[in-house]
């Protein structure tokens, strides 16, 4: 069972590679995307499925992890030499992540003061209010306020939609990866057992302030190099599109989807929302909106913990009848 | 567990036929060609960076293509924020392809010889900035156009100068979408007919409307009450200018974040100063809200002034809008050149000029494109270019005349409300009204 | 600007403008405290009340005739909706544990709003839609007050008292008190949770309907996308007030409103948006339980 498992990941994983040089265009932009929307709800999951903290700004590292990549590119793009790429993706991506996880560490003083629906609420909160500041005209010399960034031209024309989709494929693996170690590791045990009572925990040595550190740094790094690698997609971005708290609801809504505490959730949700959207957009694009509604009341009602609770069902029916 | 086992099944079920009837539609890319009796339009269904939407192309139904087609691309919003804006001009680009290849019969292009038809590729960008980049690079890449017609917001405009006209040498024509910034960058691809309307001197936004209350000399004071973003901050700041200049004395002066649109602060504040001018830098609808608020808490200076009606303005005021002054760069009592053609066209798009006031921009646009395109005498985009950035013609607004930083000499003139119609009232040479004052 | 005369006007202003956020945020508190669901939709109920409102108001003609024939018969329908909404989408769900429920509440109500902002958006456009009803502004002295303004406090005063006394003295209100502060003791006492939970949807969607007519006819714009921004504005409401009481909620709706008018007045009117996040954030690391906490 096990090595079928590991066979069926591994197919996955050159399926997925051969896709981006054999698929046309479009639907390799469209699956960019797709791996983009599962990161965020795969490291969204390791707050709010392994450590059972809905982080609502969870994008706020998304948007912050886009601008800081176009900043260091725009700054040191002649500084480094514009023609060899890995020379400016590398510093700028590794910036997105250090800047997010600063961020986060900073955060996690005052946010983990609060606990359940209050944590919520707040981190909804700091949404608007760095949309506010990257919008505000007084820092906008540096951020391009209300108009949002751009990636400098000379470097934005070396963006190619393989490029993009491939670096996204690879950050998606390590963000899996992460997920999956991080729950078997004994961090992840800490906050399994966080999320099922923090006061026993706390009680027993465990230093739950530490372990939730640790889970939002990690889900802020990860998703500010999802954030890097949509900047170098779409070498454009303006603060209400990425702070904007409809958006917001996007990963919590896929990795619930999907299921939340495992890494193949979230990647499922990602997976049956884009095509789903996609394809309802063909036939109705203005009623799009009405059905992902209903297809999420579907689920919501169906199976609390995402159509992966769908899928261990039919397995344990398989189990049960072989 | 087993309670919900019920469930579990319709959820499946549910979610597989979902997904089923999308995948059936989804690779049935549909095709509906729509014939009017000369012009055919082709609807198809694309996906770009992530979003499906839709491409028209309109072309004619010529019997035996002369040439290859002058290709002009642009995207309109036929979904979201921009949708009341811009959805009209699909059926304005329609009339007007008709009339250039069936009644015009085409552009004549010199290397070859012959007339060629014009075709134009339309996209939804559906209001979202990230898509109407990607629609413009595929428009530049794939569709391989000759031109590309901005869209309507300047924030999309901005970006679209570089990452897509510079970056792969299409011209662009900035319609509605201009702002100080897209001019002094040393961009090369970029033109617009519009005067650097954030100048403080004749140039300026409102520059014919201080005029005239320069030369009537009723008005003392002013406020100034606008949103920060592009196009309404630079008529703002042009206008506090050009009403010192014009010997008004600025009472207030109130800068709001965009999107803000409750104003009952501000009008308390305007109560108490009591100006003779309330000057509204913010979108059209915005205006009518404040407006209405202003009513509502009982505050009416002697006038109100607004950088533009936008659609239904007169309906949704009513009584209210009675004096309101604006600006615009063409009306529909004007004579110049191909005017009547404009009202025609408006005429059979069903567009009515008080909902659609920057038709205009777009008819001067393509008016630009032809006489470039015949000018250059070739379908090459560099040639083309040159053609525009050299560009001296006659317009629907007047002569027009592109400078060497790209933009162009179209002024706007003062309308107002009177009777529930909009009149010209200034300058007095195109007027067809008197101006109304206290 | 300094002035005395605005300062007090902008209170009155923060003191309505609270008012009707409280009212939108009792709703929801209403409906998180007795039936355990945060409903994300809320916010999309009083937009789909305030757009409805517009419409049948324009249709019949009549401004101010408009508006209360179009209230009545939009506060009736939505106490059913309200009570239909519960049995039909939040009852199946009550069979989990409470965090799923929360999970299953969450997903639901998302999956709501966006049904409710397609279908007002393909029924009523995007469009801003903002009335002016046109009565006389109240003058006393060299105080301005608009008429409705004060027609809206009126009837913000009227729904507070009357829901306060629906809840201490009715036989429902008091079994909404008491799932509230304890549902098994609830149950065991043989109260109709279910029954009461219903009510408490349809109340709490009264409300917010209530909250989306007093928004408009004052005269603020609604367009089909504001749902999410005022469910956002009620939480922070609920949150500075304190999830305790419900008097929290009313303190919190009304800080919130004057603190916005009066960073207007006083500090700048570019800044007053933001006002609501700082407070949020001030509140909840001074007094993370709210003002009013417990």
């Amino acid at each position: 069972m096990r090595s079928v498992k590991y066979a069926l990941i591994v197919a996955g994983f050159v399926f997925a590679a051969s896709l981006g040089i054999l698929a046309p265009t479009y639907y390799v932009s469209l699956l960019t995307f797709m791996l983009l929307y599962g990161i965020l709800a795969l490291s969204y999951d390791i707050m709010g499925g392994l450590t059972g903290y809905m982080n609502l700004g969870h994008i706020i590292f998304y948007g912050i992890g886009a601008y800081v990549f176009a900043l260091t590119v725009n700054s040191f793009h002649n500084v480094v030499g514009s023609s060899y790429l890995p020379s400016i993706l590398f510093p700028a991506f590794v910036m997105s992540m250090i800047t997010t996880g600063l961020v986060a560490l900073l955060l996690s003083y005052p946010l983990f003061r609060l606990r359940g629906f209050y944590f919520a609420v707040a981190s909804l909160g700091l949404i608007s209010f760095t949309n506010l500041l990257f919008s505000s005209p007084e820092l906008a010399p540096i951020t391009g306020g209300f108009s949002g960034i751009t990636l400098i031209s000379s470097v934005a024309k070396l963006t190619s939609p393989q490029l993009s989709y491939y670096l996204a494929l690879g950050f998606f693996i390590i963000t899996g990866t992460v997920h999956f170690l991080l729950r078997r590791s004994r961090v992840g045990l800490n906050l399994k057992c966080i999320k099922e009572d923090e006061e026993i925990s706390e009680t027993s040595g465990i230093n739950t302030f530490r372990n939730k550190q640790i889970a939002l740094v990690f889900s802020a790094m990860l998703a500010g190099i999802a954030g890097g690698c949509y900047m170098w997609f779409q070498t454009y971005t303006n603060p209400r599109f990425v702070f904007s708290v409809e958006f917001a609801f996007l990963p919590i809504t896929i990795a619930l989807l999907g299921g939340s505490g495992t890494f193949i959730g979230p990647l499922i949700g990602a997976i049956i929302f884009t095509i789903v959207y996609q394809l309802l957009v063909v036939n109705l694009p203005s009623l799009t909106k009405l059905i992902l509604g209903l297809v999420l009341i579907g689920v919501g009602m169906g199976a609390s913990r995402g159509l992966m609770e769908i899928y261990s069902l039919i397995l344990r029916r398989r189990d049960n009848t072989s | 567990m087993r309670k919900s086992g019920v469930s579990n099944t319709v959820t499946t079920i549910l979610a597989v036929v979902l997904l089923l009837i999308g995948l059936a539609g989804g690779y049935l890319i549909s095709s509906t060609v729509s014939m009017s009796p000369t012009v055919v339009t082709k609807t198809a269904f694309v996906t770009v960076g992530g979003t499906v939407t839709e491409r028209i192309t309109i072309t004619t139904a010529v019997a035996q293509p002369t040439g290859p087609p002058l290709k002009i691309g642009m995207t309109i919003s036929k979904d979201g924020l921009f949708a009341p804006l811009t959805s009209g001009y699909e059926a304005f680009n329609r009339e007007w392809l008709n009339w250039v290849n069936n009644v015009r019969k085409g552009v004549y292009i010199r290397e070859l010889g012959v007339r060629v038809p014009v075709e134009i590729i339309m996209y939804d960008d559906r209001s979202q900035p990230d898509l109407a980049i990607q629609l413009y690079t595929k428009l530049a890449t794939e569709d391989k156009v000759h031109i590309l017609v901005s869209p309507y917001s300047a924030d999309i405009g901005i970006q679209l100068i570089p990452t897509v006209a510079e970056r792969f040498r299409v011209p662009m024509i900035m319609a509605e979408a201009s702002t100080k910034d897209m001019w002094n960058k040393g961009y090369k691809y970029a033109v617009t007919s519009m005067v650097p309307y954030w100048e403080d001197n004749e140039n300026g936004w409102a520059a014919t409307y201080f005029d005239m209350l320069a030369k009537t000399k009723w008005a003392k004071t002013i406020a100034f009450v606008g949103w920060d973003i592009t196009w309404a901050i630079d008529t703002y700041n042009s206008g506090k200018s050009l009403a010192r200049k014009a010997g008004l004395q600025i009472v207030y002066d109130q800068l709001l974040a965009p999107g803000t649109t409750d104003f009952s602060g501000v009008i308390r504040e305007l109560r108490t100063v009591n100006p003779d001018v309330v000057y509204l830098a913010m979108f059209g609808p915005v205006n009518a809200l404040f407006i209405k608020q202003a009513a509502e808490a009982g505050f009416k200076p002697k006038e109100f002034h607004v950088i533009e009606y936008g659609a239904g303005f007169v309906k949704s005021l009513g009584p209210l809008a009675e004096g309101v002054t604006s600006d615009i760069f063409w009306t529909p009592s004007f004579k110049y050149y191909q005017s009547n053609l404009l009202n025609e066209l408006m005429t059979k798009a069903g567009l009515s000029w008080v909902d659609w006031q920057w038709t205009e921009l777009r008819m001067i646009i393509f008016q630009m494109i032809v006489s470039a395109v015949e000018d250059a005498g070739k379908l090459d985009r560099e040639a083309i270019n040159d053609a525009l950035h050299r560009l001296q013609i006659m317009t629907v607004s007047g002569p027009l005349i592109i400078g060497p930083q790209g933009y162009g000499n179209i002024g706007l003139v003062t309308i107002q409300i009177q009777n529930g119609r909009i009149q010209t009232v200034w300058p007095q040479h195109l007027a067809n009204a008197t101006y109304i004052h206290p | 600007m300094f002035n005395p005369i605005l300062v007090v006007e902008s209170v009155i202003d923060g003191l309505v403008l609270g008012g009707i956020y409280t009212l939108i945020s009792l709703g929801l508190s209403l409906i998180y405290g007795v039936a355990g669901v945060l409903n994300i939709s809320h916010g999309d109920m009083v937009m789909l009340a305030g757009l409805l409102t517009f419409f049948i108001t324009n249709a019949i003609g009549q401004q101010s005739m408009g508006i209360t024939i179009a209230s009545s018969g939009i506060i009736l329908l939505f106490l059913i909706v309200g009570i239909l909404l519960y049995y039909g989408l939040i009852k199946p769900l009550t069979k989990r544990t409470k965090q799923e429920l929360l999970i299953g509440a969450i997903l639901v109500t998302i999956g709501l709003s966006f049904i409710v902002q397609d279908l007002a958006a393909t029924a009523f456009g995007t469009l801003p839609r903002s009335i002016y009803i046109g009565f006389e502004p109240i003058k006393v002295g060299e105080l301005v007050v608009p008429f409705f303004r004060l027609v809206t406090f009126i009837i913000i005063v009227i729904t507070a008292n009357f829901l306060w006394f629906f809840l201490k003295k009715t036989f429902t209100g008091m079994a909404m008190r008491a799932v509230t502060n304890n549902r098994e003791m609830a149950l065991s006492l043989g109260i109709p949770i279910h029954g009461t939970s219903a009510v408490t949807f349809g109340v709490g969607a009264v409300l917010a309907a209530l909250g989306g007519i007093l928004y408009l006819a004052n005269g603020f714009p609604i367009t089909p996308f504001i749902g999410l921004s005022l469910t956002v504005k009620a939480l922070t409401v609920i949150v500075i007030g304190g999830t305790g009481k419900l008097i929290g909620t009313v303190i919190g709706g009304v800080v919130l409103g004057i603190a916005e008018t009066l960073t207007g007045t006083v500090i700048s009117f570019y800044w007053a948006p933001a006002i609501s996040i700082l407070l949020l954030l001030i509140v909840l690391m001074i007094k993370p339980k709210g003002i009013l906490g417990e």
